[in-house]
Formats: structure tokens, sequence, C-alpha cells
């Protein structure tokens, strides 16, 4: 059996030697035809559509806090009606698309929070592979021998940063209700990776990757924060 | 598939910077397999297509992963196509040539990796050079994750025999 480290170094060395022989992007020059450009302009403005989807959700959780604001202020509406309170002041979850996106539909925060998070250890398998740290959140990856990825991530409510919301493509994935430390979670069931979705005070959970339901709340129940 | 990532409002220039770069080397790589102009162009839109639909997985513009990605698209997307045409004739010819490759390397393992069927190289290549998980090959390759399993252990089992045939260890 060939050792894995040194396949992966033939492999670089045969995936450099195959690179070097495509011609340079810049000198594949080809006049394209008139039908097809307008089938790429097409997919742009596809593209274009999905960009003022995600801001018109910005839009509108900007005006849910002015407007929860001026009733604040008011002091009336949100006093008697709790649940629509828990729908504004908590993380709001919408289908779009075949994806579920979560984001903030409350106020914003007015200090950051330097809070991080991590999981109390790797899961049994599971190396890290990658960390990707912002001010508004994080994603951890870990990956096992047989390259299948686990994500932990989280997400902390901040409306004026531009990935104040995640999105997870849920497309043929069974959607369920858990719990996970006694508040509800949102479990989704695919072919090979489920997500664990779930929220901590103010702070949206989530991970991602091929283990079993029991599995991830095993490893949401068992996080570390940071101050 | 399950996939997490914050939506990022850049979809449509990322696309874009894509598009102007490398709608050349896809059409030319199209064409070389299909010879055929309007097939090629098809085949250009919809990588392109594939690419929006996993947009948040590709690294920078000018990346070799991100080239790698677009190419291994845009030809298993021409393959299939020339497959439609000539469901019972010889494959397209491999571009590029992996015999003129070999020359280039003197180390025995990576000759043999240039030698394998171009499925089976593709793979490997996926997975261990680009570093593509089985379940993000899968996806690249248009397979089950089950086929993917199984066409890394026959690549494996492939790449172990040409080594031992070349007498390498």
């Amino acid at each position: 059996m060939i050792p894995e480290e040194r396949l992966r170094e033939a492999a670089q060395e045969a995936g450099r030697i195959i690179a070097n022989r495509y011609p340079d992007p810049e000198a594949c020059q080809h006049t394209f035809s008139p039908e097809f450009e307008a089938k790429m302009e097409r997919l742009l403005r596809r593209a274009a559509r999905r960009e003022r989807l995600v801001l018109a959700q910005r839009v509108a959780r900007r005006v849910a806090c002015l407007l929860l604001v001026l009733l604040l202020g008011c002091g009336t509406w949100l006093g008697v009606d709790a649940q629509a309170r828990e729908r504004l002041l908590g993380w709001v979850s919408q289908q779009v698309e075949g994806s579920q996106l979560y984001f903030y539909g409350g106020a914003p925060r007015e200090t950051p929070d330097p809070t991080r998070y991590l999981l109390a250890q790797a899961p049994e398998g599971y190396t890290p592979r990658s960390v990707y740290l912002a001010d508004f959140g994080a994603s951890h990856r870990f990956r096992n021998q047989a390259g299948e990825i686990l994500t932990f991530g989280y997400l902390k409510r901040d409306s004026t940063t531009v990935s104040s919301n995640i999105s997870f493509s849920t497309e043929g994935m069974a959607r369920q209700r858990v719990t996970v430390l006694d508040e509800t979670a949102d479990f989704y069931q695919g072919e090979q990776d489920n997500i664990l979705v779930w929220t901590q005070e103010d702070t949206l959970f989530y991970l991602d990757g091929p283990l079993s339901q029991a599995a991830l709340i095993d490893l949401a129940e068992h996080i570390r924060a940071i101050p | 598939m399950a996939l997490a990532r914050p939506i990022q409002p850049d979809h449509r220039a990322k696309l874009a910077a894509l598009y102007q770069r490398y709608k050349g080397l896809l059409f030319h790589l199209a064409q070389g397999i299909l010879q055929n102009h309007h097939e090629a162009e098809e085949v250009v839109h919809d990588s392109f297509l594939a690419a929006l639909e996993t947009m948040d997985k590709l690294d920078e513009v000018d990346s070799p992963r991100t080239r790698a990605y677009l190419v291994t698209i845009a030809q298993n997307k021409a393959i299939d196509r020339y497959r439609q045409r000539r469901p019972q004739g010889p494959l397209p010819p491999d571009l590029p040539d992996p015999g003129s490759l070999e020359e280039e390397t003197e180390d025995g393992l990576t000759r043999c990796i240039l030698r394998l069927p171009q499925r089976e190289r593709q793979l490997i290549l996926l997975r261990f050079d680009q570093g593509y998980s089985p379940k993000e090959t899968a996806a690249l390759l248009g397979l089950s994750l089950g086929a993917t399993y199984k066409l890394e252990q026959r690549a494996k089992k492939k790449l172990e025999a040409l080594c031992q045939k070349e007498g390498i260890s």
C-alpha cells in the first residue's frame, strides 16, 4: 500500500505538471456567440438576484429593529404579545430557495462580545483542519482519515456586519425539532451529512458533518466558552 | 448536500471575475474534446452555472484550486456530452496527452499517476493534490459518495499495479 503522504507528494507533482500544460487563461481567446453572451448575462443576473434577496433580508431586519425600538419606546404592543416578542428578539429561521436561512431579528448589540467558543474536544477520529475567525463568529473544520469534514461554527448577533446571517443548503433533507441543553434546536437529516442548529443566549451555533443526531447533540452540549 | 456558509453578497462580482478569467480556457478544453463550437459554449455555460451553485466552496479567483475545480467540471461536462453523442465509440482524446507528461518528472510514482486512466487520475488529483474531501470529490465528478469510494480504491489498486510493473517500491 502506498503511504498517503507519499501519494500526496506525487499527486501534487503530477497536478503541477498537468496544470503547467494547460494554456494560460489569458491566451485562450474566443469570440463567443451572441446567444452565449445573452445566456451568461442571464446567469449573472441570477447571481445578482440572489444577492438582492440577501440584502432585502438585511433591510427587513433593520426595519424590524427600528420598529422594535419605536414600540419599546412607546411601551405598548410587545408587552402584550409575548410570542411576537420571541420572534423579534431571537433568531429567525426562514426557508429561501431550497436553503434554510437564519438571521438575528432583534436589536443589535451595543458593544462587541469577545467571547469565543470551541468544542470541548475534537470528535473521535477527527483532527482540526482549518479555522476561520471573524468578529461576528467563527468556523472550525475537522477532518477524519477518510477525508470527511465536520464543521463547527457560530454566529453572534450583530446586525451591523455583512455576515449576520447564515444559510444551509437543506434541499432533500428532513427537518426535526430536537433539544440541546433543554432548548429547542433544528436537526436536518441528509443522505450523508446531518446539520444541527441551536442557539445559546444570543449566539447561533451549528454542526455539519457525517455524525448521527445523538453524536452531534453530545458535541453541542459540550461547548467551551473562552471570554 | 449539507453545507453551511454565511451568504456573502458578492456572488455576482465573483462569478463575473471567474467568467472573465476562465471562459477562454474552459472553451479551449471543451472544444478540444467536442470539436464543436456550439456544444463547447454550452459546456462553458453549464460549468459556470455549476460554479454559481457552489460559489461558497471556491477559493480566490486566481488560486490553482479554483482553476482545477473549474477545469474538472468543464472536462467532465464535455466528456458527458461526447458520450451522449457516441455511447459506443472510443473515449475522447485525453487533454493534455499524459504520455508526453511523464517525461517531465523522474519520480516513478508521479509517472504512474500520470499513466492512470483519466477518471482515476482525476480522482487521485482531486483527493490528494487539491485536498477535496470524498464528498466534495463526489460532487465534482457527478458520482455518489459510495461510487467515489469505490473509484478511489480502484485507482489506488491500479496505481500499485503500475508501480509493481515498473519495479517502483
